[in-house]
């Protein structure tokens, strides 16, 4: 095992940790975005 | 004492390949099987109560390995690590496409993730067999007991 290898799984995590975390952020926008409401309707 | 922890080590990765073996399955025939939206919510509620309980016996062979039989854990997990990573990255991808699927309506949505799910089940069964035989045809173990193998 290479050092090499280690920098490239390390910005293989980078990326998909920051893929996800905008994806939350995009979803827990939706979600402030449609209020309680819908919720206390149910 | 050391057979009776192979065993368990061995019984983990069988009953990880089958019932995990039968989360892939869905994953890659889902595309073929399911044509309406409601039929793909049906394949995703067979393996949705327990496909992360499946993928628990790798987990829990994974941690046997590791205090049971540390040398072949240390040896095997430095000479596979592009494999291992590659294969914890496609897991990653198959969780996040069944727990995210549901969460946006949208035509664009729902297939994005779909094919998500479909191609990290495919690959993830390629990797492992794969994987699998390079075990069986041996890897080139040098005189410290250790070796690396490329992607």
């Amino acid at each position: 095992m290479s050092s090499g290898n280690a920098l490239f799984t390390l910005i293989g995590f980078l990326g998909i940790y920051t893929i996800l975390s905008i994806l939350f952020l995009f979803l827990v926008y939706r979600e402030i975005e449609e209020g309680p409401e819908r919720a206390a309707a149910v | 004492m050391e057979t009776i922890w192979f065993w368990l080590v061995a019984c983990m990765l069988v009953a990880y390949v089958i019932f995990d073996g039968f989360d892939f399955g869905a994953g890659i025939v889902h595309f073929l099987v399911a044509r309406t939206d409601a039929e793909r919510c049906v394949v995703f509620s067979t393996i949705g109560p327990v496909w992360d309980g499946n993928e628990v016996w790798l987990l829990a062979a994974g941690g046997t390995l590791y205090f049971a039989f540390p040398a072949l854990y240390a040896s095997s997990f430095s000479g596979f690590y592009l494999r291992l990573m590659m294969v914890l990255w496609l897991l990653i991808l198959r969780g996040v496409s069944i727990e995210f699927r549901n969460h946006v309506e949208s035509p664009v949505w729902h297939p994005l993730w779909d094919a998500g799910f479909a191609i990290a089940s495919a690959l993830l069964a390629i990797f492992f067999v794969r994987r699998w035989a390079t075990c069986v045809r041996g890897v080139p173990l040098d005189a410290s007991g250790e070796f690396f193998l490329p992607l």
